[in-house]
């Protein structure tokens, strides 16, 4: 969720309630000590007050998690939830701290006030990752898949890197022309080329078919030996650690150093093979991206359960011994 | 020039019981004399008759003649000289008085209407009657009835006396094979409600050959006078016609042009055409249970049934993955829990109400299948395949002999020549009358208030008219005269705007058009143009008005949805920018009308909207978060709604249509054949699978037949089943299931056009 101008009734209500909720509480905590000569707890009527506010504000901010699976109820727009469990959220830091008196207890209240904490912060993380990442995504990832294809996109890829590589050089096994099977193959499944981004549109484009040739081409051993030694693995699914192609750099230079190698027949097909290696790069860079947008939130939504439940189980015994 | 007056309103009860004033039937005569017939009038003398027209008094003096008995119901003819000329089309006021005597006024009257019509031969046009008309006139009834039997037996006599084609006038006459051949598809429509009736005396009427190939336009039937070709026919040669290709076909066995010549219905057919081409048609035998083609199947060929009978069946289970019929629909604790559901989710109707207005599932064939038994028989003498063998659509149903069968298996040139056919096509478009005009009168939901008898009525009046590929049926701007009924191919439906033309919709058969003009200021308001070979049912003004003066429900409907098409494409009209269209349009994405786009900025990749999608349609998502970027958008994989859904035109089952609003639906009939997937320009239409035997149980009390072809469905249908599934807008929600669920503000439904008008801002062009 983009915290943009759209968020501006909810942000000015939250400062205006948490500034409230400050006032109150310096209030009470003043008048305590001057008639009562007491510190702030939260078995006052004031702690009680702001305690059961919070209590409320998480159970609320816990229901996003069911609103989510009953999508299409038409109980109030997503993004309206969102918006009132990111700060109706931060608005329980306040009253929480108000309820406390600013004193963390021990043993179960302590807990909660850890785990409150931890909640809290995964959450302004995660609001802060969704603000950030999306955008780095969008500039640095021009080839995006959808995140559960991912790992076929990766096996096509290769599929499409070997029948190139097999049409020109021969087989990728020692020695021996093209197999048959490989020359009679359909085209390329997917052959993609990056599109600059040109008058605002960028996508893809198909690769230029190429005639497949029976036998190899001269001068293509260096490249099949490229091939199979860096860019085949470099294909493969899995960690790109350790690979020499990772880095985007290195890649250029090492793609031009074969460049070098090859006769000109073949600096297309190596042309191509550089914007599939790309594209991988890209792939493997989505997966970290997706996992810093998605990941806070294994930490986040659990210990916000486990937080309630806590929080419940304080509520009913406070109230009991109150 | 001869003017015939088709009565069309009676009275509801004569004053005087003794007294039969005209009412539904007249039998006409020509003019300057016009015979007009009360009929009932039993020995009343003398009768003093007198005629209003317009308001006018014609001060005739109705002489009275000896009653003479029609149909066994006396009656008294009335020659009455008007010495008027009227416009064709005028409609006329005619009131007729009957007074005891001459000089006595304020006797019994009944106003008529009529439409001056021009016809060439005496010809009894049995007028409409209002429904609520009883045995006041039932003597008049027994004469229409009669009138009518005659005609039908007139028309039977003229078909069993020609069996000859009557040959042409040409430079040699040795060539006998070179026979008249029918207009059939001439430049213009061809009129073709009933072959003119003629007396003994007068010959058959012969029409005039024109080759396919000639641009001679020919001319409309014109009955009662032998009509010579336009062109002389080329001269024929000695020899016999050389042939320009040899087809075979995959099955069967080639029949001669002698032995096709013996069929009654090919009797007659061009044998130079059907020399060019040995082979494109052969003799089939199916045996008992054999499938003949299987719905979705391409085919290019027709079949005509020689001998045996057919079953013609959808094999596809009737929903797309459960059928909204079989929701409970039990009242009490567990219907409020449904009404508590669908009011959850928003729904606009209860979707346990038919989805939608059709009653018959239309397909390539005599008789379109009814909804809710979707089984139909073919039998000797039945047609089938004519789509898929004139333009290519996969086959809309499954047949399958119920016995053995001999059947004839054509292509398009011999099809072609058949339908042009009079032997056949005199035939052909009785049996339609007879057996599924009143399905599809009856089909088109505005219609299905009218009664049997009314509808029984309408039949004899209607018109079937056919149109060539590219054709124009009613052009924007010209007076409306008609309203049509689509019996056969696809019609595009467009308007222009200051930028050019915009399609408004893609009608298929049993679907309609015309209604807007009609009742509207009497113009056009859309080109309709013929897709491919297109047939029509056209009912005229006339008696149009007088369907919706005698059926409120039905006016209501109909004016209904004109507004809601007029307003439909004022809408479209507002959106349409007064620049070169072609200039957006080849864009691509100028074409949506509701594009999803995706903020890839606050998109943090969720899948909320897909999942929604999915839940709001029976888990099967109608989105891919996947395609093209403008900018900082993602254009998702969904139903853009074009300005122009070429996925629409060809669909064999008519499923796929578009509302009035935007959204384009794949009804629950689909049969799975993927052309509106091909069609798709922008891959929008996925083909989603699913089991096949989950094929819907008959309904309580169905047709035994039904539960035996559920049983066969089971067994033959695949084990996954195909259906075309496309973003429809949530039409039941009150707003996109996606644009509800997304919960970061990425997505959003805008208008193309107004979108990159207002350079990208989404608030500003949302739909």
């Amino acid at each position: 969720m983009l915290i943009d101008r759209t968020h501006k009734k909810w942000a000015v209500f939250t400062v205006a309630a948490t500034v409230l909720s400050i006032a109150l509480y310096v209030w009470h905590v003043v008048a305590l000590k001057q008639y009562a000569q007491k510190d702030p707890s939260g078995s006052t009527w004031f702690g009680l007050a702001y305690g059961f506010l919070a209590l409320g504000l998480i159970s609320f901010c816990c229901l996003l998690g069911l609103r989510k699976k009953v999508r299409i109820w038409r109980i109030g727009r997503a993004q309206t939830w969102m918006r009132a469990h990111i700060w109706l959220g931060l608005l329980t830091v306040p009253l929480v701290l108000g309820h406390g008196g600013l004193n963390f207890g021990n043993n179960l209240t302590l807990a909660i006030m850890l785990l409150f904490a931890t909640v809290i912060l995964s959450g302004v993380l995660g609001l802060l990752l969704q603000n950030l990442v999306p955008t780095v995504m969008m500039e640095r990832l021009p080839a995006e898949a959808t995140f559960e294809q991912i790992h076929h996109v990766f096996e096509l890829l290769r599929g499409e890197a070997d029948e190139m590589i097999t049409a020109s050089c021969g087989s990728l096994e020692e020695g021996g022309a093209a197999p048959a099977a490989i020359l009679a193959a359909p085209a390329p499944k997917r052959a993609t080329v990056l599109v600059k981004k040109e008058g605002g549109l960028q996508g893809k484009a198909p690769a230029a078919n190429r005639a497949k040739s029976a036998t190899p081409l001269e001068g293509s051993e260096p490249l099949k030996v490229f091939y199979v030694k860096d860019v085949r693995p470099f294909l493969a699914s899995g960690s790109l650690r350790g690979q020499r192609l990772t880095s985007a750099q290195n890649s250029s230079v090492i793609f031009e150093h074969t460049r070098s190698l090859t006769p000109p027949a073949l600096h297309e097909t190596l042309k191509d093979l550089e914007s599939i290696c790309e594209e991988r790069r890209q792939l493997a860079l989505q997966l970290k991206l997706h996992g810093l947008l998605h990941g806070w939130l294994f930490v986040h939504a659990p210990l916000s359960y486990l937080l309630l439940v806590l929080v419940l189980v304080h509520a009913i015994v406070s109230t009991l011994r109150y | 020039m001869p003017i015939f007056f088709a009565v069309q309103r009676g009275p509801a009860v004569a004053a005087n019981a003794r007294v039969m004033m005209p009412s539904a039937v007249t039998t006409i005569g020509s003019s300057p004399d016009a015979d007009v017939s009360f009929p009932g009038v039993d020995g009343l003398a003398p009768l003093h008759v007198k005629v209003w027209l317009d308001g006018r008094d014609m001060k005739l003096e109705a002489l009275d003649l000896s009653p003479v008995s029609v149909g066994g119901v006396k009656a008294v003819t009335h020659q009455i000289k008007l010495n008027t000329v009227f416009d064709l089309g005028a409609n006329l006021s005619l009131k007729f008085e009957h007074t005891p005597s001459k000089s006595s006024a304020g006797g019994t009257s009944v106003n008529l209407n009529a439409v001056a019509s021009k016809s060439g031969e005496n010809k009894a046009i049995p007028a409409l009657r209002p429904p609520t008309l009883k045995t006041s006139v039932q003597q008049a009834r027994e004469i229409m009835d009669k009138a009518i039997a005659d005609k039908a037996a007139a028309q039977a006599a003229t078909l069993s006396k020609k069996q000859d084609p009557p040959t042409l006038p040409t430079k040699k006459t040795e060539d006998k094979s070179q026979a008249a051949k029918p207009s059939g598809n001439p430049e213009g429509p061809v009129i073709a409600d009933t072959a003119p009736v003629t007396t003994p005396s007068e010959p058959p009427p012969i029409v005039p050959a024109a080759e396919k190939s000639d641009a001679a336009s020919a001319k409309p039937v014109a009955a009662a006078k032998p009509v010579v070709a336009a062109k002389p026919a080329a001269p024929a040669s000695k020899d016999p016609p050389r042939a320009i290709a040899e087809v075979q076909l995959p099955y069967g066995e080639p029949i001669t042009l002698e032995e096709l010549n013996k069929i009654p219905v090919f009797n007659g057919m061009p044998g130079k055409q059907m020399a060019k081409l040995p082979g494109s048609v052969v003799r089939r035998k199916f045996k008992k249970g054999e499938i003949i083609c299987r719905e979705g199947d391409y085919g290019f060929t027709a079949f005509y049934i020689l001998q045996g009978a057919c079953e013609v069946y959808i094999g596809s289970p009737l929903a797309s993955v459960t059928s909204v019929k079989q929701e409970d629909k039990r009242g009490g604790f567990f219907g409020l829990l449904r009404e508590f559901k669908h009011k959850l989710t928003g729904r606009k109707v209860d979707p346990t109400a038919s989805t939608s207005r059709r009653m018959f599932i239309p397909v390539d064939g005599p008789e379109d299948l009814p909804m809710d038994n979707p089984i139909g028989k073919l039998k000797a003498g039945d047609l089938f395949g004519e789509m898929s063998c004139t333009s290519l659509y996969p086959r809309s149903a499954t047949v399958r002999a119920t016995e053995d069968c001999e059947m004839l298996e054509m292509l398009n040139n011999v099809l072609f020549a058949l339908k042009d056919n009079p032997t056949y096509k005199v035939r052909y478009d009785a049996d339609y009358r007879h057996r599924a005009l009143s399905q599809h009168l009856r089909g088109v939901s505005i219609l299905s208030g009218l009664d049997e008898e009314f509808i029984n009525q309408l039949k004899e009046r209607v018109e079937l008219v056919s149109y060539k590929k590219g054709e124009i049926v009613v052009k924007e701007g010209d007076d409306s005269d008609a309203f049509y009924l689509i019996r056969f191919g696809n019609v595009k439906v467009s308007k222009h705007y200051a930028g050019g033309e915009v399609v408004l919709n893609y009608l298929g058969r049993s679907e309609f058009f015309g209604e807007v003009g009609l009742l509207h200021g009497g113009k056009r308001k859309a080109t309709c143009t013929s897709l491919d070979h297109v047939e029509c049912v056209r009912i005229r003004k006339p008696d149009f008005d007088f369907m919706l003066s005698w059926y409120d429900d039905i006016r209501e409907n109909i004016e209904k949805i004109a507004t809601e098409r007029e307003r439909a494409g004022e809408l479209r009209a507002e959106g349409v920018p007064n620049v070169k269209i072609k200039d957006f349009l080849g864009q691509g994405l100028m074409q949506a009308q509701s594009l999803l786009l995706l903020d890839l900025n606050k998109c943090t990749r969720c899948d909320e909207c897909v999942h929604a999608c999915s839940d709001s349609h029976e888990s099967v998502t109608r989105l891919v978060r996947e395609g093209l970027r403008f900018d900082n958008y993602l254009v998702a994989t969904s139903c853009r709604s074009c300005l122009d859904p070429v996925c629409m035109p060809g669909c064999p089952v008519g499923s796929i249509h578009r509302q009035e609003s935007m959204e384009i639906l794949i009804e629950d009939w689909c049969i799975g054949c993927g052309l509106c997937a091909r069609n798709c320009p922008y891959g929008n239409i996925s083909m989603h699978a699913f089991p096949g035997d989950a094929a819907s149980e008959p309904a309580a009390g169905a047709p035994n037949a039904v539960a035996e072809m559920t049983e066969l469905v089971k067994k033959a249908a695949p084990k996954d089943k195909k259906k075309a599934v496309t973003c429809d807008l949530c039409h039941e929600l009150e707003e996109p299931s996606c644009v509800y669920a997304c919960p970061h503000d990425a997505a959003h439904r805008v208008d193309a056009r107004k979108f990159f008008a207002s350079g990208g801002d989404v608030r500003a062009s949302k739909v």
